[in-house]
């Protein structure tokens, strides 16, 4: 099973990568030109025959969004994973409206979620869980959930923490040292 | 359909006999299982205000409130937790992390209410009806193990080592050990306020776990010049109270402390080259001593701009605590590196120069004021029989006299009397110099002042404990001395003080030695002050009282150290220096 | 099919057996079967034999025009807000709000979330709020009895606080919820 794979990635990539590999279970990264080829392929040779889910991580560090694309067989539910990296800012990445669905609703929800688009699926500007969201996508790592929440929804209760340590300044009077030793960042 | 499918519409009949299967809640109380996790409880006496609970807390769920004055003695900030029931999930990760232990759950789960905003409360201050539960979710160490590592040992010399020579005790930290220790810190901060001169605790923690020792070394000069000889014999008010010797072990404060002043490669880089002063003060003070107490006064004094002028009486400056505390425990190798920076910041020292009364009359013309910090100069005397003989010695002269280096003949015994720091060191010199030793003591070894830490170690080098004992009179035999004493019982004071020794009998039992040591005490001499300025001051069994900036109350003359009234330890020396650094600031720039 | 006339503001007739329909009202309070966070899982029990919420005439209504009380059972995302509006706003008065868990109260472990409220009483009339991260089934129970006890005093009046503070509700309702497309009121 396993195998075919590999064979039909020896085939058709040259340069991709095992991520992890066990017994009925398969994720490989490759180059982003060729993950369409490398899905097509996966479904019509390997029987590859459900898309269960697209999934998206936002690495910021590395400025790009790592797409994966989790693909099961019914005859032994075995799991093959593609992963492909694209670009931040402007990121396009193909449909699978036509093999699948299902994947309308996966797109839409990216899109929705990281702002990334799949141009060629018909439904993709539709509201998915969010409805009217402007701004920075929410799942974007950029995005500053707790200040959004704060700022939105506010929160019933004042805030009235002490912290040990301004308590004991404040008890001891001596908190401000006479002599600083560090020159103060200017 | 058979025929007898008729009748079972009226079998659902037959469980009209039978026990329901409804818990009838809320006729019969439900409770909890015994480790459910329902509203907090807090031992408000346990609890020390360590703001753990809040640090761990996900949902912001738990403020640290302030209930009363904080209570710096006892480590205790009077900060409790106020849990908010809006926000928590009842994770029970505030109540696994509890340094004390005092925060619990009840198995109570049901709290309905019309008004939101009352849904939060201090545990244990606030009562509820759930206060007194006996159930519900509790640390339990036995299960989970505190959620605390222990101690990183240090490496120590083992007792055979350490009485060959005067090679210091205890190694230090390396590195790596160092960083692991520090990282065990939770950043409480109630050290700072145990200790009395509020270094930067947690925040040089900090910099120790980020591997950054210079930063460290900063801190330490913001409110200690004189690190070094804290981080080796400093007394830990700060282990005392940290929130992690409560179920664990306390934080190695003192040892990451030495570590960081072994590890630096040059005083002067880290704290700039120049030592310029960070303020533009004006006048002129003289300090009188040159020990820690009068080191910081004039390290502080001089970078705020004045013109420091210290007069010392011995050759070098440290004061007792650098040449009293034996080689082992304060080697002398470490002195230059802090003297260092007394000198670059421009602090005058006069060396040799004992103050007599006419020159503290001088000095109180010449400068704008006067600190003085001069210790405690004699050694107590023993009233007794026989305490003039020749070899009953005093410790502390002993001490400060290098016996590491110069060659004392005590003879083959030594007795100490007495139970403090100095009787503790001078009982392990003399060991350290090959003589068998014994140590006589009024009270219990639990009523010892002296470190716990150094009687353990008096007791591992094989030095002869002799508590409960007082003594009677010293007779003078053909090969040396008798002690003679009788052995005492301990009675408690009915007015509520420490339990007193009282003769069990008037049986006598002796000792025969050749070398006693008087470690009873020092006192101090208040002979440098003139008749009209020692005639004002006001004083207290021969110590000069102070207010709480070192103010004595006469025009211009601030005390400190040793002199005045206080724990008489190198931390508290630094202190009063500190404070008095900063009144006589504040009073000479008013003036000037 | 909706009436959407702007309901007027309640007077308070003071009838004579306003006491006898405090205490019918209580003994009979029906749920809109909607469940809107984890807390809806907490209600299987309750309205089955184990806790049997019908012990105290309370029952699960199919719709909202047949019932009493709504449950808002934990989180409330603003999508589900919009629902839960439209969902109230079709019930007859006398109407209550129970609300359970956290994160009713301020958001709770969800307090950070982009998309979930944190103050429930902002957007509609709570009556009667119940502490837990789910409340359990006996919880509930002690917050249905309370409910009742209130309703007894006449002092469940959330769904009056409602309509005489529309345009406040309204005002809080539209901040959050963007793509605003419900009518003025829907009865």
């Amino acid at each position: 099973m396993a195998d075919d794979l590999m064979t039909m990635l020896r085939e058709t990539v040259e340069d991709y990568r095992v991520i992890r590999k066990r017994h009925g279970y398969l994720h490989v990264s490759v180059p982003r030109e060729r993950v369409m080829e490398v899905i097509v392929t996966a479904k019509s040779r390997c029987g590859k025959n459900v898309l269960q889910l697209i999934s998206a991580v936002d690495r910021i560090e590395r400025d790009i969004f790592q797409l994966t694309w989790i693909l099961e067989s019914t005859e032994d539910a075995s799991i093959f994973m593609v992963s492909a990296d694209y670009p931040r800012e402007g990121c396009k990445v193909p449909t699978l409206k036509d093999m699948w669905p299902s994947a309308v609703f996966f797109e839409r929800e990216l899109r929705e979620m990281f702002g990334i688009e799949f141009p060629g699926n018909p439904r993709q500007d539709e509201d998915f869980l969010l409805e009217g969201w402007e701004g920075i996508p929410p799942m974007r790592r950029d995005f500053d959930t707790l200040e959004y929440s704060m700022k939105t929804y506010g929160e019933r209760r004042k805030r009235e923490h002490v912290d040990p340590r301004r308590l004991i300044a404040e008890h001891t009077g001596e908190w401000d040292t006479p002599v600083p030793s560090r020159k103060e960042k200017s | 359909m058979r025929f007898t499918d008729i009748f079972s519409p009226f079998l659902a009949w037959t469980r009209a006999s039978k026990k329901a299967d409804t818990i009838p809640y809320p006729y019969k109380d439900n409770p909890g299982s015994d480790r459910y996790r329902g509203f907090h409880k807090n031992d408000i006496e346990k609890c020390i205000g360590c703001g753990r609970c809040h640090d761990i807390c996900q949902n912001e769920a738990i403020d640290m409130v302030k209930v009363a004055d904080a209570d710096p003695e006892k480590g205790d900030s009077k900060l409790r937790p106020m849990v908010d029931y809006g926000r928590c999930c009842w994770c029970a990760l505030c109540i696994d992390v509890c340094s004390t232990g005092s925060l619990s759950m009840s198995n109570t789960y049901s709290w309905s209410t019309f008004n939101a905003d009352t849904c939060k409360y201090v545990p244990g201050v606030d009562s509820r009806t759930w206060d007194d539960s006996e159930k519900g979710y509790r640390q339990d160490n036995e299960i989970l193990g505190w959620a605390g590592s222990p101690r990183v040992p240090m490496t120590v010399l083992t007792p055979e080592e350490r009485i060959k020579g005067f090679e210091e005790v205890v190694k230090g930290y390396s590195m790596a050990e160092a960083v692991v220790e520090a990282s065990r810190c939770i950043r409480c901060g109630l050290c700072v306020t145990a200790c009395p001169t509020h270094m930067h605790i947690p925040e040089y923690i900090a910099a120790i776990t980020s591997g950054d020792i210079e930063e460290a070394v900063k801190l330490f000069y913001d409110n200690n010049p004189l690190p070094e000889m804290c981080g080796k014999v400093c007394t830990r008010q700060c282990e005392t109270v940290c929130a992690m010797g409560y179920q664990g072990e306390a934080i190695a404060i003192r040892w990451l402390k030495r570590f960081a002043c072994e590890n630096f490669e040059s005083l002067s880089e880290v704290l700039g080259t120049d030592l310029e002063p960070v303020a533009s003060g004006k006048g002129t003070v003289a300090v009188i001593g040159a020990g820690p107490a009068g080191l910081s006064a004039s390290y502080y004094l001089a970078r705020m701009g004045c013109d420091v002028h210290v007069f010392e009486a011995d050759d070098e400056g440290g004061g007792v605590a650098q040449h009293a505390i034996p080689e082992y425990r304060l080697p002398a190798s470490g002195y230059a590196k802090q003297m260092e920076v007394f000198e670059k910041a421009g602090v005058n020292f006069h060396y040799g120069k004992p103050v007599t009364p006419g020159k503290f009359r001088k000095l109180m013309k010449k400068y704008d004021a006067v600190f003085a910090a001069p210790g405690l100069q004699r050694s107590s005397d023993l009233r007794m029989e026989g305490a003039d003989l020749p070899g009953v010695l005093h410790a502390l002269y002993f001490l400060k006299d290098d016996p590491d280096k110069k060659n004392h003949d005590l003879g083959d015994t030594v007795l100490v009397i007495g139970g403090g720091n100095v009787a503790m060191d001078t009982a392990r010199t003399s060991r350290r110099l090959g003589c068998r030793v014994i140590v006589s003591y009024r009270r219990r070894i639990e009523d010892m002042p002296a470190d716990d830490e150094e009687i353990n170690e008096a007791m591992e080098e094989g030095i002869d404990f002799r508590p409960q004992t007082i003594p009677a009179r010293i007779e003078k035999t053909s090969t040396g001395l008798r002690y003679v004493y009788f052995k005492a019982v301990m009675v408690e004071d009915p007015d509520g003080g420490r339990p007193k020794p009282v003769k069990e009998s008037d049986e006598e039992y002796h000792l025969d030695v050749n070398t006693i040591f008087l470690a009873i005490g020092q006192a101090p001499s208040l002979d440098f002050l003139p008749l009209e300025v020692a005639s004002t001051l006001k004083t207290r069994w021969g110590l000069i009282e102070v207010d709480e900036n070192q103010f004595t109350g006469v025009e211009n003359i601030y005390a400190g150290g040793d002199v005045t009234p206080g724990a008489g330890d190198v931390v508290t020396a630094v202190a009063d220096g500190v404070r008095a650094a900063k009144a006589i600031f504040r009073k000479v720039n008013r003036n000037g | 099919m909706y009436c959407n006339k702007i309901p007027d503001k309640p007077v308070d007739n003071e009838k004579i057996w306003k006491k006898l329909d405090d205490l019918a009202r209580a003994n009979s309070l029906w749920i809109t079967a909607y469940g809107t966070g984890c807390g809806a899982i907490e209600l299987r029990p309750l309205h089955t034999s184990r806790f049997d919420m019908e012990r105290f005439g309370i029952a699960m209504r199919p719709t909202p025009r047949q019932s009493d009380v709504l449950i808002i059972s934990g989180y409330l995302s603003v999508k589900t807000l919009k629902r839960v509006i439209r969902v109230y706003e079709q019930i007859q008065d006398p109407k209550y709000i129970l609300a359970l868990g956290s994160c009713t109260i301020d958001g709770g472990m969800y307090f950070d979330s982009y998309n979930t409220i944190n103050i429930l009483d902002r957007y509609i009339p709570v009556d009667v709020y119940v502490n837990g991260c789910m409340p359990r089934p006996e919880a509930v129970i002690d917050g249905f009895i309370l409910l009742m006890k209130k309703i007894k005093e006449g002092k469940a009046v959330g769904w009056k606080r409602y309509k005489e503070n529309l345009e406040y509700y309204r005002k809080n309702q539209r901040e959050i919820i963007r793509n605003w497309d419900l009518p003025d009121y829907n009865w």
